[in-house]
């Protein structure tokens, strides 16, 4: 998704077209529920996006790290945003964005969004990653 | 004594004559020209019919000034403007996910991804 993103954001996100909505999919244990907190507490500082951009430019990484690393790196990647380090760690102690981040997995998983990315606009799901045009014609089709 | 009879009448000749010019004049002023004809006013209007309104109870007294009390300062603080990212303003939707963009836009866009 990080390919067609920033184009749908400056097409239709940022002139108010579209409201984009991120929603995680646990599919890979650990590694997925702390990088899901690490964004989700992020956002608890005003900077979900730019931690969701990071962790997707990183991937690489974050399948180079150990499970049990990844609070560390985690905590890397919100000082290099500049975030509250302190903020930060109490927000993953305290397990809240983790709950949320799971209760969203447990619902989505009920209407059958088992694997990734899976979009849905405008009534319709479109399952795998589509190139930009996919995107441009559901959106320009309208409602 | 005849001859002083005779002056005082003269004299009291000549007082009256001096006296009746100013005693006429009064009714040589002409009437306002401004006053309309009887005819052109309006019919008088009548005076309303209703009783007066009693006077107010002497054991009344005004409570508004005993019940008001100064306007408290505004406490209301701006609400802060949500962080931009990309130029859209981030935002979190009922269930708690996050949001980038319009609330009101037209068409919503969920994205199923996992980072990994």
């Amino acid at each position: 998704m990080l390919t067609v993103e920033p184009e749908l954001i400056a097409q239709y996100v940022a002139t108010g077209r579209v409201l984009y909505v991120f929603r995680p999919v646990l599919n890979h244990s650990e590694r997925s529920l702390r990088a899901s907190e690490a964004a989700f507490c992020a956002g608890e500082q005003g900077a979900f996006w730019p931690m969701h951009e990071r962790l997707f430019v990183r991937q690489d990484a974050l399948w180079a790290t150990a499970p049990g690393d990844f609070p560390a790196l985690m905590a890397t990647y919100a000082a290099e945003l500049g975030l509250d380090a302190d903020a930060f760690a109490a927000c993953a102690g305290a397990g809240n964005a983790l709950a949320t981040v799971q209760a969203l997995d447990a619902e989505q998983r009920t209407r059958g969004i088992t694997s990734q990315p899976i979009f849905e606009i405008a009534g319709r799901r479109i399952v795998g990653a589509q190139p930009l045009s996919v995107f441009q014609g559901l959106i320009e089709s309208g409602p | 004594m005849e001859r002083m009879r005779s002056l005082l009448l003269a004299l009291l000749l000549l007082l009256g004559a001096c006296a009746a010019p100013i005693a006429q004049a009064p009714t040589s002023i002409p009437t306002s020209p401004t006053v309309p004809p009887a005819a052109t006013l309006p019919p008088p209007t009548a005076f309303p019919t209703a009783t007066p309104a009693p006077s107010p109870s002497p054991t009344l007294e005004p409570t508004i000034e005993a019940t008001l009390e100064p306007s408290p300062e505004p406490t209301l603080e701006p609400t802060p403007a949500p962080p931009l990212y990309k130029g859209a303003p981030e935002g979190r939707d009922a269930v708690g996910a996050y949001t980038l963009g319009d609330p009101a836009a037209e068409l919503v866009l969920t994205d199923y991804s996992d980072f990994l």
